[in-house]
């Protein structure tokens, strides 16, 4: 927007972050190179798979199941940084398919000069109905500061080697089978010792069967398996860690060169940037190309021009996840089970599946080399401007005029394969889907900023400006099923397909105009206002005005308040509404699909005999659409005591959201499912306390400390009338969900059967019993906590950034799971010795003819033989599975330190490690590893893809 | 350069940008902008009834009414997740969710014929064309039957309809009695009958997926719904002897072969019979112990034909016969949940095997009921005769479906069934029941009969009913467990239909509150 403001001028909180912060561990992904270091946002990246999405919110959220995240301005110019492709639609409720990476990915975090987070709605009120969420102001490396003269070249290069962040701890006594007895197709480790195998009569090596009657094989055992895959079926037992022998070392290289360069009238700057990466789970990857040229030249006394254009490719290759997830079968894999040494294909046919459990989800090691997911893209973003500027001739006018034209536009993509052989489709026979967009985004901004210093005291500042911003968006699908023959899994060997496209086009026009006036560096006073107009809502319903008004008063400039312990200190307000538009299109009608419910696949397609049908669609919208409003009002302060040693800022802030656009959900006999519509409140409290210290500063120590803590309390108010919660993702139950008075999300379903006073009451066995359908779990955490620390001493800089999350939960699907399966080295436990059912449960007391007369404390021992129907019984129980989820996580720490600095040329070194778990309330999987890339993430996991941590070191040079 | 001049500058540049403004958001524009070009608003009547008839059969006739009723009248025992909690009567069968899917998907049915009918009257897009409203009315006919049948008195007169922008006209639409519901049933039929006399201006061709618009075809179906329909309100009827003479005035104008019944024959390789479909994902059926037991009594040929071994290296084979060690039914009411254990019939592989919206077999089949019913047993004998025989030859088209799905992972060790084998064993073993108790062998051949892949469970499930509530236990179940007499409601009503909402309470009405032509008043 042209928007500079001095910072002690503002009415509202923003906060910065510094190029040296974003890469200081190189980390190639900008929302994790965020992670601890902003406070009033949360992060929740999905995995650590090389593109993994994540989902960035600022102070909470505002939308339901629309977009909740930020509007990242580059340059001064919106770009899109949300993914086309939602996991809820394309994988029904996010759980199967895999996942689909943001567009923010093709920011390169070494071509950022810095970040501005602009997190309130009155920050943010000028960039229109796309700032809702708050915005991320983004500013690239140019040759604007460089020094005239020479060039500057810098050069980086970085490697990392990721591994699987956690493993959970296994039993090692156990082999595959069920109530104590071996099975050779046994999904499950509730079978006989390891070390009893080789005598199980039919199978055992020790005993006469009938695979011994060439001889016996002493202490071996034969796996049907190993003799499939053309192996030696003779095997001694033991146990094996499959999910440790699957996961590799990911690799990861990043280089990047920036020249900039400043000439008496201009400065130019260009920057090329390449990140290779493989992932921890074999098959999966990023390669990213992203170069830059940008440039500014002063043409006259009052005339400027300059641009600046991004290029950006990718390629990631994908794994599936959840209920298409290769993780499924090597943490659940029995424990006798040697998925790494024996092939998951039988003998001469790579097609057909050789596993420990036929007919399931696709073994791990079979899916990496027959299924496959791929995203490329292709992108430019960038804009070029033409400025006048004039004085008037005098000293205390200023008036700048600036035309800027952008373009963003971007192809992307998708390839998802599901070979010859897999489960994932009815018949086995495979699946393809090639699919992508075509976006293109012009942007048009003029502005006239005028600044009049009126006198000594008085200052004043207008901004009016024009935005309009055009959006075309087309896409195309085609799929195909049953392939024809092995080895060729493409669309063209399909044997039925389906294609569609659509094309769409939106407009938004926006006047908005900024006034300020400025009383002796003292009071700073602000009212701003923009007017958008929209194509993409019903004839009438397109033009909202949003207002915000804020109030700085640095109150250390009155004479009497001057002191020298607090050195600044600045009270600020602010009042903003935002409001978001709804994507309105009048009721169409389309071919339907058939498929879901109990169907795998799709049993049935259009064209049927060669004739298609066209029926309305199940979502209907309505015409009296209006916009979703958010009213917001925040205070807080600043203070700098010591002349910096401390400073302290915090902020309080309220956001309103009603009116919300979302489908809501309608009874089923008005013979649609949801329509498109106006409902619902919801309401955030948040509480924002950063703080630094810097109590060394001298030239050969230095120490930097910074404190973000954040405090979201996100409540939903209100849903459309008769609605009681919205799904946002997962199964029947257990799901993610939107429910009045809670806090957004939650997870709901099968809770435990809980007696009047609220206590678990078990059976009569000691068992634990399904309750009703509730709420099982508070996704939201109480506070987030990031600390950093800079020690300089000498020429040594150490940086590290923790981060901790407090509260909040999470269902752990693979770790309840693992527990069923009897792979857990807590099924071990139970089963060995046997265990009583705490979490202060409670017994029935009877009296003589049976009635219930009152609870006692839990004291009925469930034997160890009982410990596989146990964990049956609590698989029905959805809460089961939800683990408290808080963290302590060492984000970053790197330590770097210049080895030659000469002669303008410097050569730095520097080794970093990431996202290292320091304390995990969930043991054994990353907490933060979850699935949807909507608004159900860091809240559902079930054979998601896990997180990582790295190590790596770099060099940096700079000439 | 002084105030005035900067007041002059700002105020061209100002003039100047908001004439572009203003010329580049106006409505129309914005408008034209947004226009969806990628899809259409409206569409000729047949394009609609294709799915009418396609989403009837594939989803609500043979879609998950069929597969629970399977259960319930045990055709086959549910053994795994779903279908074993209802076979157990957990959950299942009172939970609002569990039939959600069907009743959203039935009243959407509803819907798009409701809405062909009114395209098709006075100044609608398909003005003129008759026979298309008539083949809308007998479908939209169908469903409301469905709908009340299982659910009982639900929303009807206000649900499934809509305003011109596509919104539902009613957002909570309110409950209305079964008997008001069967009256609009049978107007829509008259209505039907008139309509299929006429002519069509732009006739359905192959859109009708049933009858490729073959109008005489159309009126058969219509008359059959009326006899299916007047016999179904038969413990209701002020004048019993009348209704059964008025259902063999329908039987008769109705189907004269197979050829004319309502099938849905469109599967292949992709496109796949629901049942089959289910059994492929789900796997979650086994044989019967009940049904064997009724059917070896009977020595029944369909035994040998239909009913297969558990799987053996993935193969199964034919069993022989009841004393053969490869017939492992699964126990009504108390199986395991294994997969492994127990035998399958054919059916779950009958991949091709058309859904009957209405066959010729059940007109036979009625019409043999009400000459049961006024004592004319010769001629009710002849009509059963020829009900079992095409009963028995469509049981053959569906295993020989199974025999070409299952391909070398079925051993074939049985006869195909033949017209001359099925009256051979109605001499031999129908006949004799038949001469004992008329009404009680037509009934329990017309179970035998809709057992199957064509998704006849769903209409048997209302013999069964219909029959109970008249005191004739015929069917002599084994699952000791209580027995559901209907569908609850579905879960988008319940959360958003107040109305809905209190009628479901709990849901255990459905355990203990009959639908009103069994006698129920609710």
């Amino acid at each position: 927007m042209g928007i500079s403001k001095e910072k002690k001028a503002l009415g509202y909180a923003v906060q910065d972050v510094k190029s040296e912060e974003l890469t200081q561990a190189a980390n190639t992904n900008l929302a994790g190179a965020l992670q601890g270091k902003v406070s009033g946002i949360d992060i929740a990246p999905s995995s650590g798979m090389p593109g993994a999405s994540s989902k960035i919110t600022i102070r909470g959220s505002r939308s339901f199941t629309g977009d909740n995240t930020p509007l990242y301005v580059i340059d001064g110019m919106p770009i899109a940084s949300t993914s086309d492709v939602n996991t809820d639609n394309m994988n029904t409720g996010s759980v199967a398919g895999t996942d689909y990476a943001n567009r923010a990915v093709d920011l390169d975090p070494n071509d950022i000069e810095s970040i501005n987070i602009l997190k309130g709605q009155a920050a943010s009120a000028l960039y229109g109905m796309r700032a809702s969420n708050g915005v991320i102001v983004i500013t690239t490396k140019s040759g604007r500061g460089a020094k005239k003269g020479k060039p500057q070249v810098s050069f980086s290069t970085n490697v990392a080697f990721d591994k699987i962040a956690t493993l959970p701890e296994l039993q090692s006594e156990f082999a595959q089978g069920t109530t104590g007895n071996f099975n050779p197709y046994s999904g499950f480790s509730w079978g006989p010792k390891i070390s009893d195998l080789a005598n199980d009569p039919v199978y055992g090596g020790n005993v006469q069967n009938a695979y011994t009657k060439d001889g016996l094989h002493q202490g071996q055992y034969y796996v049907a398996q190993r003799a499939a895959a053309g192996l030696d079926p003779w095997a001694t037992p033991q146990a094996y860690n499959n999910a440790k022998d699957f996961y590799n070392t990911g690799v990861t290289w990043s280089n990047s060169v920036n020249v900039a360069q400043a000439f008496d009238k201009g400065n130019y700057a260009f920057s090329l940037g390449n990140t290779h990466s493989d992932g921890i789970v074999p098959s999966t990857g990023m390669n990213r190309y992203n170069a830059k040229l940008s440039g500014e030249a002063k043409l006259h006394e009052n005339w400027t021009t300059g641009f600046t254009g991004n290029f950006v490719t990718s390629k990631i290759k994908k794994q599936g996840t959840a209920n298409d997830g290769v993780t499924a079968t090597v943490y659940t894999a029995p424990i006798s089970y040697n998925m790494a040494g024996i092939p998951a294909h039988i003998e001469g046919d790579p097609y057909t599946q050789n596993t420990f459990r036929e007919g399931w989800i696709d073994d791990a090691n079979w899916a990496v080399d027959n299924n496959s997911f791929t995203e490329r893209s292709q992108r430019f973003f960038g804009n070029a401007f033409l400025k006048y500027s004039t004085k008037f001739n005098t000293e205390d006018h200023k008036l700048d005029i600036k035309y800027q034209l952008g373009d963003d536009a971007y192809t992307t993509s998708y390839l998802d394969i599901y070979g010859y052989g897999s489960t994932g489709t009815g018949t086995g026979l495979g699946y393809a889907r090639d699919y992508g967009f075509t976006v293109n985004e012009m942007n048009s901004l003029l502005t006239f900023t005028y600044n009049w210093h009126i006198n000594d005291d008085f200052n004043f500042d207008a901004l009016l400006g024009n935005e309009l911003v055009d959006k075309r968006i087309k896409d195309t699908m085609a799929e195909g099923y049953n392939f024809n023959f092995p080895g060729w899994n493409h669309l063209n060997n399909a044997s039925v397909y389906s294609s569609s496209a659509s094309y769409s086009r939106k407009r938004t026009v926006g006047n908005f105009a900024s006034l300020s006036l400025a009383w002796k560096n003292m009071l700073y006073f602000n009212v701003t206002g923009r007017n958008d107009i929209v194509s993409s809502m019903p004839r009438g319903n397109r033009s909202f005005f949003y207002p915000s008004v804020s109030l700085g008063w640095v109150f250390t400039e009155l004479e009497p308040l001057k002191n020298d312990i607090l050195t600044f200190g600045k009270i600020r307000a602010s009042y903003a509404e935002v409001g978001m538009a709804g994507e309105y299109v009048p009721t169409y009608y389309y071919t339907p699909g058939y498929g879901g419910g109990f169907f795998q696949g799709t049993p049935i397609m259009y064209p049927l005999n060669g004739v298609m049908s066209y029926i309305p669609y199940y979502v209907v919208y309505d015409p009296n659409l209006k916009p979703q409003n958010t009213k917001s009002y925040e205070i807080g302060a600043d203070l700098t005591f010591l002349n910096g040693l401390f400073s302290l800022n915090y902020t309080f802030s309220r956001q309103n959201v009603t009116d919300q656009i979302f489908e809501v959900p309608l009874a089923g006999s008005t013979g649609s499912s949801s329509m498109m519509m106006n409902g619902g409140k919801m309401h955030s409290n948040v509480h924002e306390l950063t703080l630094g210290i810097s109590p060394v500063d001298t030239k050969d120590f230095k120490l930097d400390f910074a404190f973000n803590f954040s405090k979201i309390d996100n409540y939903v108010d209100e849903l459309a009338p008769g609605v009681e919660s919205i799904m946002l993702g997962g199964f029947v139950t257990p799901q993610v969900r939107a429910g009045i008075k809670d806090k957004f999300p939650v997870v709901y379903g099968v809770s435990y059967l809980r007696n009047e006073a609220g206590q678990i009451v078990v059976d009569e066995n000691g068992m634990p019993q399904a309750g009703e359908e509730a709420v099982i779990g508070k996704v939201s955490p109480d506070f987030r906590l990031g600390f950093s620390t800079t020690i300089e001493l000498y020429k040594f800089r150490l940086s590290a950034v923790f981060d901790w999350k407090q509260g909040g939960q999470m269902y752990s699907g693979t770790a309840g799971e693992q527990n069923f399966y009897g792979v857990s080295q807590l099924s071990a436990d139970y089963r060995k010795n046997g265990f009583t059912f705490g979490k202060n449960s409670v017994k029935e007391v009877k009296d003589a003819s049976g009635n219930v007369t009152g609870y006692a404390p839990n004291d009925i021992h469930v034997s160890g033989e009982n410990a596989e129907t146990y964990f049956r019984t609590v698989r029905g129980i959805d809460e089961a599975y939800i683990y408290d989820n808080s963290f302590l996580k060492l984000r970053e720490i790197a330590l770097s330190y210049p080895v030659y600095n000469k002669n303008n040329l410097n050569v730095n070194v520097n080794v970093f490690a990431r996202n290292i778990i320091v304390w995990s309330e969930i043991k054994g999987f990353d907490p933060e590893a979850t699935l949807g890339n909507n608004n159900m993430a860091g809240a559902f996991e079930r054979f998601s893809l896990p997180g990582t941590s790295s190590y790596g070191f770099g060099v940096n040079v700079k000439f | 350069m002084n105030m005035k001049t900067i007041i002059g500058s700002l105020k061209t540049l100002t003039v100047v940008s908001f004439s572009l403004i203003f010329s580049a958001c106006s409505e129309d524009i914005m408008d034209n902008i947004n226009k969806d070009t990628s899809h259409t608003n409206s569409v000729e009547g047949k394009f609609i009834m294709t799915d009418v008839i396609t989403s009837t059969a594939f989803s609500n006739v043979g879609g998950d009414f069929n597969t629970y009723f399977s259960s319930y009248i045990e055709y086959e025992v549910g053994i795994d997740n779903q279908l074993y909690n209802a076979e157990t009567r957990l959950n299942e069968p009172s939970a609002a969710s569990t039939f959600n899917n069907i009743w959203s998907g039935t009243y959407t049915s509803l819907k798009n014929a409701r809405i062909i009918i009114n395209q098709c009257n006075e100044g609608g897009r398909d003005e003129g064309n008759y026979i298309t409203k008539g083949a809308a009315e007998v479908m939209a006919a169908y469903n409301s039957a469905l709908l009340t049948d299982m659910f009982g008195d639900t929303p009807y007169s206000e649900a499934a309809v809509v305003d011109e922008n596509g919104s539902p006209l009613y957002m909570t639409p309110k409950i209305d009695k079964q008997e008001e519901i069967y009256a609009t049933i049978m107007t829509l039929l008259d209505d039907a009958i008139v309509n299929l006399q006429k002519e069509d201006l732009s006739p359905l061709g192959n859109y009708d997926l049933l009858y490729g618009g073959d109008a005489g075809k159309w009126l058969k179906f219509a008359y059959g719904l009326k006899a299916r329909y007047t016999m179904r309100l038969l413990n209701r009827s002020s004048d019993k002897d009348g209704d059964l003479k008025k259902v063999l005035e329908y039987t008769a104008k109705s189907f004269s072969s197979a050829a004319d019944q309502a099938a849905f024959a469109v599967y292949d390789v992709n496109n796949i019979n629901p049942f089959y479909g289910f059994f492929a994902s789900r796997a979650a059926f086994a044989n019967s112990e009940s049904l064997g037991a009724k059917l070896s009594e009977r020595k029944d040929p369909r035994f040998t034909r239909v009913i297969l071994s558990p799987t053996q290296g993935g193969k199964r084979i034919q069993v022989t016969g009841a004393s053969d060690p490869n017939y492992v039914p699964a126990p009504n009411g108390t199986p395991e949940q294994n997969m492994q254990k127990y035998g399958v019939s054919a059916f779950v592989y009958s991949g091709t095997a058309p859904t009957l919206l209405l066959s010729f077999h059940e007109i036979k089949f009625l019409e043999a009921e009400a000459l049961s019913r006024l004592n004319r047993t010769s001629e009710a004998e002849a009509a059963l005769k020829e009900a079992v025989s095409s009963a028995i030859l469509n049981t053959e088209n569906s295993v020989a479906s199974a025999i070409t799905t299952l391909g070398s992972n079925i051993t074939v060790t049985s006869q195909a069934l033949t017209e001359e084998a099925a009256n051979s064993y109605f001499e031999a073993n129908v006949k004799p029941l038949f001469a004992i108790d008329p009404l009680k062998e037509v009934m329990l051949q017309k179970y035998f009969a809709f057992w199957g892949a064509s998704g006849e469970a769903t209409e048997s499930f209302n013999d069964v009913r219909r029959l109970k509530a008249e005191g004739k236990d015929f069917y002599a179940f084994k699952n000791t467990k209580k027995f559901p007499i209907r569908c609850p409601y579905g879960n988008s009503d319940t959360s958003a239909n107040p109305e809905v909402k209190a009628a479901y309470g709990d849901g255990q009405y459905i355990y203990s509150e009959q639908v009103w032509w069994a006698g129920g008043n609710r």
